[in-house]
């Protein structure tokens, strides 16, 4: 499993921080996890065109409206650094 | 003004009733009427946690049946007599009690006492519904495990959605040695994944455990986690009380009292 800072995860805390991280953002947003990791791909290939993105400490944050019987139903803000 | 607070998890296991009972004693520590109320309906425990098991006359749906008034299925607590007890049925199921007549009992309750805390029971159907429905502010307790953090989640997900606004979150049996080993999830881990208010963080503690087989709650020993607790009512009375140093757990004397009974055991 891969660590956004240090490369790869060593220790079971960042495993288990790295697994929940990923299940709430899950369980948020609905989809699956390999869906998020696109994602971060497609997010990191498109501002790739424009800057030059540090990969080891790049990180997104979502904040998005959420309602219990529909789920996500809107992207607020995306904060990227 | 009353405070009704509920005190949920999602996940079974993770303290909410241990909690609970020591929230409890904690703000009758401090001078306030406190009443405690069991809504694990068929799975009622927070009267053995405080050593009340015996006492029970009737219980909560009685009083939403009408088969006796409010103030006869109260029992009083046997260190605090400001901290009371509404226990829950055990023969019956949740079903037994609606939202509506949880918001009328605990109505009934607000004249008499400054804090209610509603004790829910494990899962997101009905007895958490009947719970969180009289109740202002929340309190959410989670482990330092992915499993219990990622109900913690849809728990603070669900009570936003049901017009609770003030949730705050304690994490539990935090083993400092863990952490420090890089093998448990350390309390800011959890709050940078959940992203609420921490209301305060318990020491995985012995003490916890043989507080609750002597049916006693463990705020005023001399523990971390008394202290711990004692804090977190502090802070739930408005006070503002700096976070307890968990590392200190492993001072050198508990290190030497660890190791001599570990040689006691062993001789055993």
């Amino acid at each position: 499993m891969r660590n956004r800072r240090k490369g790869y995860l060593h220790t079971s805390r960042e495993i288990a921080k790295a697994r929940a991280e990923l299940t709430v953002a899950s369980d948020r947003l609905g989809c699956h996890q390999d869906e998020l990791w696109q994602l971060r791909r497609e997010i990191l290939d498109t501002l790739s065109k424009y800057l030059n993105p540090d990969l080891d400490v790049f990180e997104i944050r979502m904040d998005f409206v959420y309602e219990l019987k529909r789920g996500v139903q809107d992207v607020k803000t995306i904060q990227i650094k | 003004m009353s405070e009704v607070i509920v005190v949920t998890s999602g996940k079974g296991g993770v303290g909410k009733t241990t909690s609970t009972a020591n929230i409890g004693a904690g703000l009758a520590r401090l001078g306030k009427k406190v009443v405690l109320v069991d809504t694990d309906i068929g799975l009622r425990n927070l009267d053995v946690v405080m050593g009340l098991e015996n006492r029970i006359i009737y219980n909560l749906v009685d009083v939403i049946e009408g088969n006796c008034r409010v103030r006869q299925a109260l029992i009083k607590d046997r260190h605090y007599p400001n901290l009371c007890l509404l226990p829950s049925a055990q023969t019956r199921d949740k079903s037994a009690v609606s939202p509506e007549q949880m918001i009328k009992l605990v109505d009934s309750l607000k004249a008499v006492f400054d804090y209610i805390i509603l004790d829910c029971p494990a899962g997101i159907e009905q007895g958490f519904r009947n719970a969180i429905a009289p109740a202002g502010r929340a309190i959410v307790v989670t482990t330092p495990e992915v499993s219990a953090i990622r109900d913690a989640d849809r728990i603070i997900g669900l009570l936003e959605s049901n017009g609770i606004r003030k949730t705050d979150l304690i994490v539990n049996r935090i083993r400092m040695d863990m952490v420090r080993r890089g093998e448990m999830m350390s309390v800011e881990d959890v709050i940078d994944i959940l992203a609420v208010n921490l209301l305060g963080a318990v020491p995985d503690e012995e003490g916890v455990v043989i507080a609750s087989n002597h049916g006693e709650p463990v705020v005023g020993s001399d523990t971390l986690s008394g202290q711990a607790y004692l804090n977190i009512a502090r802070r739930i009375d408005g006070e503002t009380v700096p976070l307890l140093d968990l590392s200190a757990s492993q001072g050198l004397w508990s290190r030497v009292a660890s190791m001599f009974k570990k040689h006691q055991e062993a001789r055993v």
